[in-house]
């Protein structure tokens, strides 16, 4: 090879991916030629040294953007969602809501029946209440049964529809808090933390919300959970988020929110 | 397989578990953000498209297949960002003006001050270069993509990227041994 045609392909060579061929030819060329040796030297200094150059590390705002970049997408995501599943439900009641519909039907009867009563005797009332609870008892069977599908929308139907519910019973609200602890989706997970603030006066609800927070391990969770007890004023939930801020392994924004829920509770 | 790994979690966040994201934006911020850092020489610029490439990432997840490698699509998202910043300040000069950023970064006290010297002189000397060209070059030897990738992520033929980078490295080459002349 002559050394006009050497030095044409030192960069290729340099910055390596070159076939074996012309890889081998140089490299011999190279042994024995001074002048090319030279240029070669200058090139690969410069490239070599591409590998000294310093890796910055990034402002922690970055990360505390992107979080809340992400948990507002996922919010926005959730909502979306749930207006879909209004939007459903005037194509598929026949098929698959059923129980839906039939709570309907007898809710609206009961408006009649409601109606009637007012005006006349005590026996008809009391038939009217035993009607109400037995909708009740439907409309929570009917959110249990959404929040045990397999489909993650489904069961983040079953949560909205949950919080449609006046008075859930335990074994609503249980189904519900087990979501929030074991689900696999976290969109469902949130959802559920928003359908439990309506319902953070029942019995037990507080101390689990708390005991949740310390079982949480994803950001948009923890953040979520923060804000609930925060608004709730939970301030037994203060050794939970001293216990958050002073474990390493939880993320840096979900330590900040920590921080800014024990300033609130003070 | 570290890539798969990405490719799966890219796929969560596409059937909705975009929790998941976090995972991805733990391991690939820094690099995203020194790919920004260097080629604008802006902190607060490159915070600002480090954030846009995952706001993409997340509106475009659904154009993302699974065929290549999640870290070369990532770097062609970045590559538009990059693009597009570039697009919207046309009036500033094409190369840069504030460099103290990328050269003040801590200088590791392992190094001996001639080798600082020497980064320094590449920082200067890589602003010489065509956007078009330092962005090749970081590409390949500060990132180590393959020609094949960088021209997936500059949507360029493979050939046309090799003779970039052979160009960018002779250029840069001669551009740093000028300034180390003159210094
Ligand atoms: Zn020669």
């Amino acid at each position: 090879m002559l050394c006009i045609q050497v030095k044409k392909m030192l960069p290729e060579y340099v910055l390596g991916e070159m076939d074996d061929k012309n890889y081998g030819q140089i490299k011999q060329h190279l042994d024995h030629c001074e002048n090319c040796r030279l240029a070669y030297n200058k090139l690969f200094k410069v490239s070599a040294l591409f590998d000294k150059l310093p890796e910055n590390e990034p402002d922690t705002i970055v990360k505390i953007r992107f979080y809340k970049m992400l948990t507002h997408f996922s919010a926005t995501a959730l909502q979306k969602r749930q207006q879909k599943f209004n939007f459903a439900i005037g194509n598929l009641w026949a098929r698959r809501f059923v129980p839906q519909m039939a709570v309907a039907v007898i809710s609206l009867f009961l408006g009649f029946l409601a109606g009637y009563t007012f005006s006349t005797n005590g026996e008809t009332k009391k038939q009217f209440l035993v009607l109400q609870d037995q909708v009740d008892q439907m409309k929570q069977m009917v959110g249990i049964s959404m929040l045990q599908q397999t489909s993650a929308s489904e069961r983040l139907r079953g949560v909205s529809y949950s919080r449609s519910i006046q008075q859930p019973d335990q074994t609503l609200l249980q189904t519900l808090l087990t979501a929030l602890n074991t689900d696999p989706n976290v969109n469902v997970r949130l959802a559920v933390v928003d359908a439990l603030y309506s319902f953070h006066n029942e019995p037990n609800i507080r101390e689990q919300l708390v005991q949740s927070l310390s079982q949480q391990t994803s950001p948009l969770l923890q953040i979520a959970l923060i804000d609930l007890l925060v608004d709730i004023r939970e301030k037994k939930s203060l050794e939970a988020l001293r216990t958050l801020i002073s474990n390493q392994t939880v993320s840096d924004v979900v330590r900040q929110k920590a921080q800014w829920g024990i300033q609130q509770l003070l | 397989m570290p890539q798969n790994t990405d490719t799966q979690l890219m796929r969560e966040v596409q059937s909705g578990e975009t929790e998941k994201l976090g995972v991805l934006f733990e391991k690939h911020n820094k690099a995203l953000y020194n790919y920004f850092l260097k080629q604008t020489g802006s902190q607060p610029v490159s915070q600002d498209l480090v954030q846009d490439v995952f706001y993409r990432i997340l509106k475009y997840r659904h154009t993302y297949r699974g065929k290549g490698e999640f870290r070369t699509w990532m770097f062609s998202i970045a590559h538009h960002v990059r693009i597009d910043h570039y697009r919207k300040h046309k009036h500033k000069s094409d190369t840069l003006d504030i460099e103290t950023d990328v050269v003040d970064s801590s200088p590791d006290p392992e190094e001996t001050a001639n080798q600082q010297d020497s980064i320094a002189l590449l920082h200067k000397a890589l602003l010489k270069l065509s956007v078009e060209k330092r962005e090749i070059l970081l590409l390949k030897n500060f990132h180590h993509f393959k020609y094949k990738q960088i021209a997936q992520i500059t949507k360029s033929s493979l050939p046309a990227v090799k003779t970039k980078a052979c160009r960018a490295l002779k250029e840069l080459t001669d551009e740093f041994n000028k300034l180390a002349e003159v210094s």
